[in-house]
């Protein structure tokens, strides 16, 4: 794969991918870029070894997913209260219930275990079908399913509290 | 909260975000920066690549040998050892490959 087409799919890919580590992040942006960066690189460099054998969003997908794990295993996990009006680009001038709304289900989504938070956001902010994340996951599809289930299960539980 | 709302404030609280062009242009600095690195990867992959099937043909070659040249004297123990050399020398390729693999990674990370 050559510079120009690597960077001509990344064009494509960059708003989705940014949306998925922000998500994993909890809005934590620029934790999120530098994630984004670093997983670019090395798919860069991996490039040659891309056979088409999934779409190149999914194994972008996979290679930031991994990124984001060997970025969690170096720092120790940080519980920053999180800005719902960072992650969702609002104003102040929003409406506060709305924003607090949301505050909350970021709140609750970054308390779920890895795989269930990882699977939830792919599932419902990034459209993914199951076949999709669990190559993505590197995990069964029947385990996304149950994943989804438990997720929301959690979120419900967390969210009411 | 049952599971349709939950799912209705899901899909309606995706994050935005918007595209940036200062992101693309850092993208584009560092993939320049590290054309070089990319080469030198992709050259290592096309060696290691013929290094593998030679491995395998040998391993084939070899089992073929024995099998040939021992087969008189009993054809079943020739037999498990011609498929002994063909599965040591699979196992040598596969290994092969995982340090390829770890080759590479590790020159990945170095060039971050």
């Amino acid at each position: 794969m050559t510079e120009e087409r690597f960077i001509d799919l990344v064009r494509i890919e960059q708003v989705p991918l940014r949306r998925f580590l922000l998500a994993l992040c909890s809005g934590d942006s620029a934790t999120a870029d530098d994630i984004a960066q670093d997983s670019l690189v090395r798919a860069y460099v991996a490039s040659g070894s891309f056979k088409g054998l999934s779409s190149f969003r999914t194994w972008l997908f996979r290679i930031a997913y991994n990124c984001y794990i060997d970025h969690c295993r170096k720092t120790q996990p940080q519980r920053l209260p999180i800005d719902g009006r960072e992650a969702l680009n609002k104003t102040a001038d929003d409406d506060p219930d709305h924003l607090f709304r949301f505050q909350n289900l970021y709140q609750a989504i970054d308390r779920l275990p890895e795989k269930e938070k990882a699977a939830v956001i792919l599932f419902y902010f990034e459209d993914r079908s199951i076949k999709e994340i669990a190559a993505i996951l590197g995990i069964p599809s029947g385990t996304i399913k149950y994943h989804l289930s438990s997720g929301r299960s959690h979120l419900k539980e967390l969210i009411s509290l | 909260m049952t599971d349709k709302e939950l799912e209705g404030l899901l899909k309606e609280s995706k994050p935005m975000v918007k595209d940036d062009y200062g992101f693309m242009l850092e993208v584009i600095r560092r993939t320049s920066a590290i054309k070089g690195v990319k080469s030198e990867v992709d050259r290592q992959r096309k060696r290691w690549h013929k290094v593998l099937w030679i491995t395998f043909f040998i391993g084939i070659a070899a089992g073929i040998l024995i099998y040939d040249t021992f087969a008189f004297l009993n054809p079943r123990v020739c037999y498990t050892v011609a498929v002994i050399a063909i599965t040591i020398t699979l196992v040598i390729v596969t290994t092969l490959d995982i340090k390829k693999q770890s080759v590479i990674r590790n020159v990945a990370k170095t060039s971050e």
